[in-house]
């Protein structure tokens, strides 16, 4: 076996930077964490434009807005008196010029919008 | 002649001494049975340096979730703590996938399929001391202009000067207040993944 030639200088070298390594290493490093954040927003349809009051513009097709990806349906008009209660049912396709006309100046209109699934 | 002999004898000495270091420093081993020399002992000293640690406290990293149902009418807010174990001055960084609460719902004109929110940071030292930064999370998407966006390191990040090392109050808060954009949130579930990272800063 052929002998082997020891520099203690150089072993001790290596070994101080081996050691510096070590020790290093860990500092260095980061942390890491993750969080999520879920939420919902619930479908909904309402009416564009709701508080119009000015008597003098004529009475506009009432529009609706949803927040659904997917199409929707109208399905009708209903014309709510002051105290909540329920005056008449109108089809949506109706004139609201015409339906309106009918009507106590106070009388509001809500539209109640189906979604189309 | 007297003194010649004595500096002669003070020269032999010397080399003496010198010839013997050499053979300490070079010193050559053989295999057993193949020489007289078996085995070198050789003297290592060995020098360290411990930089700060930093890092979360064992069960002091923020976690959990918010999952809040109709957050575009009520809005949201939810503190997650954190321990800190520091022994130096750290940062803490945060950033976001989405940049806000994104949807996977089609949009289109007049429909907004991101949601803003806010991320705060609250972090305190031992000593008292302590610093808060707070920044809508569109400026915490890669390449967001919020001061503590990113990955943490040397020079990015929430500055603390002081260690920490146990419960001081820290958190990172997350809150939005019913929203009230121009466009309108297109129905659906909406997601975001926050990633906070803590380093040591010189």
């Amino acid at each position: 076996m052929a002998p082997a030639n020891v520099n203690p200088n150089l072993i001790a070298r290596a070994a101080i930077l081996l050691a510096a390594l070590t020790a290093a290493a860990p500092a260095m490093a980061q942390d890491v964490q993750q969080i999520a954040i879920y939420g919902e927003v619930a479908p909904r349809c309402w009416v564009a434009e709701p508080t119009q009051t000015n008597a003098a513009l004529p009475v506009a097709r009432e529009r609706a807005i949803c927040n659904q990806a997917r199409p929707v349906l109208a399905s009708e008009v209903r014309a709510i008196a002051v105290d909540g209660t329920l005056v008449k049912r109108l089809p949506a396709s109706a004139d609201p010029l015409a339906a309106a006309a009918s009507l106590s100046p106070r009388t509001a209109l809500e539209i109640v919008v189906t979604p189309l699934l | 002649m007297g003194f010649l002999r004595v500096l002669f004898l003070l020269a032999l000495a010397v080399i003496s001494v010198i010839a013997s270091q050499h053979a300490h420093a070079q010193v050559t081993a053989y295999a057993v049975g193949q020489g007289a020399v078996n085995s070198v002992e050789v003297g290592v000293e060995v020098r360290a340096s411990v930089l700060g640690r930093c890092g979360f406290a064992t069960g002091g990293a923020p976690s959990g979730t918010i999952d809040q149902a109709g957050f575009d009418q009520s809005g949201f807010i939810k503190d997650f703590a954190i321990i800190l174990n520091c022994t130096g001055a750290s940062r803490i960084a945060v950033s976001s996938a989405n940049g806000g609460m994104a949807t996977s719902e089609a949009g289109g004109a007049g429909y907004q399929t991101k949601a803003p929110y806010n991320v705060a940071l609250y972090v305190a030292a031992d000593n008292g001391t302590n610093a808060t930064a707070t920044c809508a999370a569109a400026a915490l998407a890669a390449g967001g202009s919020c001061s503590f966006a990113g990955t943490a390191n040397a020079a990015t990040g929430l500055r603390l000067a002081g260690a920490s090392t146990k419960a001081n109050g820290s958190y990172l808060r997350v809150s939005a207040p019913a929203y009230t954009g121009t466009d309108t949130l297109v129905a659906g579930r909406y997601s975001d993944t926050l990633t906070i990272t803590v380093s040591v800063s010189p």
